[in-house]
């Protein structure tokens, strides 16, 4: 965690422009499941909508 | 759980919307991904990192009303979450909502919320929309209809809807085939209608989704290899927000 706060610290050490503005904004990258043959991750909406919510105490839904 | 509503901008989940109405009397709630913790497949909860008295008292929702982004900077600060739609990433910063979470399940690194408060730059939109009010959505390809969208596949680590489903219905023997949302050229919200960059054949010859068979990431190497296009995985994925 302290390395990605560092490096966000860095990011915006390097590019201090306004924020508010969205101009200023850099383009969002992500990358995820960079490889095939990883372990299955998608699920079905409505396969979710059938679980239970379950809190730290209790069921809430 | 009775929906979900996630954004049309960036194709995410950004909320479930919970029937508490069994202890909490004719309530909806709204959870974060924010809250979610790590999902079994074999499993029948979604565990939350947040306590009953917490959802109790959480800031009420009205299901029938679009959520505002005034309401869900006070749900945010309910929660002492970061904000996701002043960042670079997926979620503020990060691209998993779960990046900025320690082990307790909350968020220390609240600090660098200062510069996680900046909006998109898109005014108070929050561009949330119902996966339910979905359903049912026409398909339109380059040459006509293809069907109608059945559902969406989404991926639990970003909450990134990464396919929808879609029903060919008489069109093509009710087969199921899978689009990408980063193949929508546009959608018409007051008319219900979806129109993706393909084109009728090329979906017709596509593979076919069945929802009882696995589907691992060869499955989707082969669609989008059908479709001629690099596959989200493949390459950074560059999205630039209005």
């Amino acid at each position: 965690m302290a390395a990605q706060c560092q490096k966000i610290d860095q990011y915006w050490a390097a590019n201090s422009g306004d924020r508010t503005k969205p101009s200023a904004m850099p383009l969002a990258r992500y990358r995820d499941r960079p490889t095939p043959g990883e372990p299955e991750m998608l699920r079905s909406v409505e396969k979710l909508e059938g679980l239970a919510i379950g809190a730290t105490d209790g069921a809430i839904g | 759980m009775k929906d979900f509503y996630f954004d049309d901008e960036a194709w995410v989940i950004r909320y479930m919307v919970v029937d508490s109405s069994k202890w909490l009397s004719g309530r909806n709630v709204l959870i974060s991904p924010y809250s979610i913790g790590k999902l079994s497949w074999d499993g029948d909860t979604i565990p939350v990192t947040v306590n009953k008295e917490q959802v109790k008292n959480s800031p009420g929702i009205d299901s029938a009303l679009p959520v505002s982004r005034q309401y869900e900077a006070t749900y945010m600060g309910y929660y002492q979450y970061p904000h996701y739609w002043g960042g670079t990433g997926l979620w503020g910063d990060a691209n998993y909502p779960g990046a900025w979470r320690n082990d307790a399940g909350s968020y220390p690194y609240l600090g660098y919320q200062g510069y996680l408060h900046a909006p998109r730059g898109d005014g108070d939109d929050p561009h949330l929309r119902s996966c339910q009010a979905v359903k049912g959505y026409h398909i339109r390809a380059k040459d006509g209809e293809i069907g109608h969208v059945q559902g969406f596949l989404v991926d639990d680590a970003s909450w990134s809807i990464r396919y929808l489903i879609v029903n060919t219905s008489n069109w093509w023997m009710g087969h199921q085939v899978l689009v990408s949302p980063e193949w929508i050229q546009d959608i018409d919200w007051a008319e219900s209608v979806v129109t993706v960059d393909l084109d009728r054949q090329a979906v017709k010859n596509a593979p076919v989704y069945d929802p009882l068979v696995p589907f691992p990431r060869d499955a989707e190497v082969s669609i989008y290899g059908h479709y001629g296009r690099n596959g989200y995985w493949a390459e950074p994925t560059v999205r630039e927000f209005a």
